[in-house]
């Protein structure tokens, strides 16, 4: 008879692809589980849990696995792994993807060393990768941009009942953008429109040009994190050269939700208290030259 | 330039002079204006902005051929992109409405080239990029007897040796743009370099790699939860290498620039011009 075990490597192949369901494994000795924490987070998040989510799910390692620590990220790079290892924070949290595409598929990955050295990674030092994306956003409020905003220092400035608009004291583009680039410590902004227009009305866009062509008509500033650059991006540059008095603000994905991922570490401490649980910094990676 | 020629001529010379087989793309169609048009004169361009249609018409020419659409739409394909560009809402969009009554009134022709162009034996839009450079004398692979250089995976160049940081520099400078961006130790030292134009794809990173001895990759627009985390990633499993991130636009418009250079050589009744769209961003200074 065949061995039926899986091997530590195929079961966190498994978990990745979805394959793994059912109630959490209990592991010995009544220690904290991945699965018990993922269950304490579907009851805590206060929207109706998807069971057809991609996204929230196993990426490395799986339910029954005994938690020591908790670190939440806004994406699960490899350096960010590392310093989790290091940390002694074998669970992380992460709000973006671990192996570089929207739904983890890792199919065509196996013969990519680099996949190779990351899943070996995770599997030497017991290492359980769970992704915390679309519920964090589902929640009311939205905890990526609750964060955000308060990293921004532009809570007391949110229009009522809307996350995504800001009313402002009126002040130049480029003032904003040096404001943006400074409390959310980023070094990639990039910036559409005329230095001195003054701004007021902020509006938060997408990643599609459906997405912000569905704001920048009704603000005078459109704040982005990450979009691509032959739709949304000319279709603001467009709209500035048809004399609209607008301008546009990119900043990096990392920046956009890093700060959401913060507040997400608060407020798994209000309900896990057995493990010590920590914010570790993705950083914006791109820097530009002098 | 006695003999007239229409829109539609000059694309059936493009489909004949192509030398690849012309494939029915979604993009490579008349965006705008009449196909029966008499033209007097084209422009080639990376995105057909209100500047570059002000600056066509300025100079007395009515037909744009564009890598990218007017009306911003194109279908590409990566993780997470959602649904499709909601066509109805670009409709009644304001600056579409603008823009569309613009290329109306001026009686503007717009034609997309950009699947077919790609087509050729020879990238031309890495070729251009690789002059706007200067990197033309910097090949690092041989060159084989009587091919033309720029053929797929003819993408490596050995600049004079140097560090990441004085190498983004340098472009910077040559190419005089403002959103440049870099991944990677800005110390690392830099020999052989792997160069790529625009919107640029984990397979195309996991290709490149596959290349010996490649210590930086310039790239046009990478997605920030695809190839961009992939090279971070590459970077901490200790291999010593470099990403720099140019922008669609400035990795793609040189390319325009030899399409432009490419219609002379078999369009001679009306004048052909390249006219950049020109780097769409700025960026501030710290504070």
């Amino acid at each position: 008879m065949a061995d039926l075990r899986l091997s530590r490597r195929q079961f966190a192949l498994l978990a990745g692809s979805g394959l793994v369901a059912g109630p959490p494994v209990r592991a010995q000795s009544g220690a904290l589980t991945a699965g018990q924490v993922v269950e304490r987070i579907q009851q805590q998040v206060g929207v109706p849990w998807n069971p057809k989510t991609y996204r929230d799910t196993f990426k490395i390692g799986g339910p029954g696995m005994p938690v020591k620590g908790i670190a939440s990220t806004f994406m699960s790079t490899l350096d960010v792994l590392q310093r989790a290892a290091a940390a002694g924070k074998n669970m992380i949290v992460t709000h973006e993807p671990t192996f570089w595409s929207d739904a983890d598929v890792v199919k065509d990955l196996g013969g990519d060393p680099l996949y190779q050295f990351k899943l070996a990674f995770g599997e030497k030092n017991n290492l359980i990768v769970w992704r915390f994306h679309d519920h964090w956003h589902a929640r009311k409020p939205d905890g990526i941009f609750e964060g955000w905003n308060k990293a921004l220092g532009w809570e007391q400035y949110q229009a009522a009942g809307d996350q995504r608009v800001w009313n402002i004291p009126p002040a130049t583009l480029e003032t904003v953008a040096q404001h943006v680039a400074k409390v959310l410590d980023t070094r990639s902004v990039r910036v559409i429109g005329d230095p001195q227009l003054k701004v007021g009305k902020v509006g938060r866009g997408a990643h599609t040009l459906t997405g912000n062509m569905a704001v920048l008509p009704n603000v005078d500033l459109l704040l982005v994190s990450e979009a691509r650059e032959w739709d949304s991006i000319e279709y603001v540059r467009d709209t500035v050269l048809s004399g609209e008095k607008k301008g546009m603000i990119l900043i990096s994905h990392e920046a956009g939700e890093e700060a959401g991922m913060d507040n997400c570490a608060k407020w798994l401490r209000s309900f896990i208290p057995e493990v010590p649980i920590d914010f570790i910094p993705t950083h914006d990676a791109f820097w530009r030259p002098a | 330039m006695s003999e007239k020629i229409t829109a539609r001529q000059v694309l059936n010379r493009i489909q004949m002079t192509l030398g690849a087989s012309w494939r029915n793309s979604g993009t490579d169609v008349f965006h705008a204006g009449n196909p029966e048009t008499e033209v007097t004169g084209i422009v080639t361009t990376f995105a057909p902005t209100l500047d570059v249609l002000r600056r066509a018409v300025a100079g007395g020419k009515n037909m744009i051929i564009s890598r990218e659409s007017p009306f911003w739409i194109r279908e590409a394909v990566y993780s997470g992109s959602g649904q499709p560009a909601n066509r109805e809402q670009v409709a009644k969009n304001p600056t579409y409405l603008f823009k569309k009554e613009y290329i109306e009134q001026k009686n503007l022709v717009i034609w997309q080239f950009h699947e077919n162009w790609g087509g050729r034996k020879v990238d031309g839009q890495l070729r251009g990029l690789a002059m706007a450079l200067g990197w033309d004398r910097y090949h690092k692979t041989a060159a084989k007897a009587g091919e033309e250089r720029y053929q797929a995976g003819d993408c490596f160049f050995g600049p004079p040796a140097t560090s990441l940081q004085a190498l983004a520099k340098s472009i910077q400078d040559k190419l005089k743009i403002r959103g440049i961006r870099v991944i990677g130790n800005p110390q690392t030292k830099i020999g052989k370099v792997a160069l790529s134009h625009g919107f640029f794809l984990v397979p195309d990173l996991q290709r490149i790699l596959r290349e010996p001895g490649v210590d930086a990759v310039v790239i046009g627009e990478p997605v920030e939860w695809e190839a961009s985390p992939y090279f971070m990633d590459v970077i901490a499993s200790g291999q010593k290498k470099g990403l720099i991130v140019l922008g669609n636009e400035v990795s793609e418009e040189p390319g325009s620039g030899e399409v432009a250079a490419w219609l002379k050589t078999f369009v001679s009744e009306v004048p052909v011009e390249w006219i950049s769209a020109g780097e769409p961003f700025w960026s501030p200074k710290p504070a």
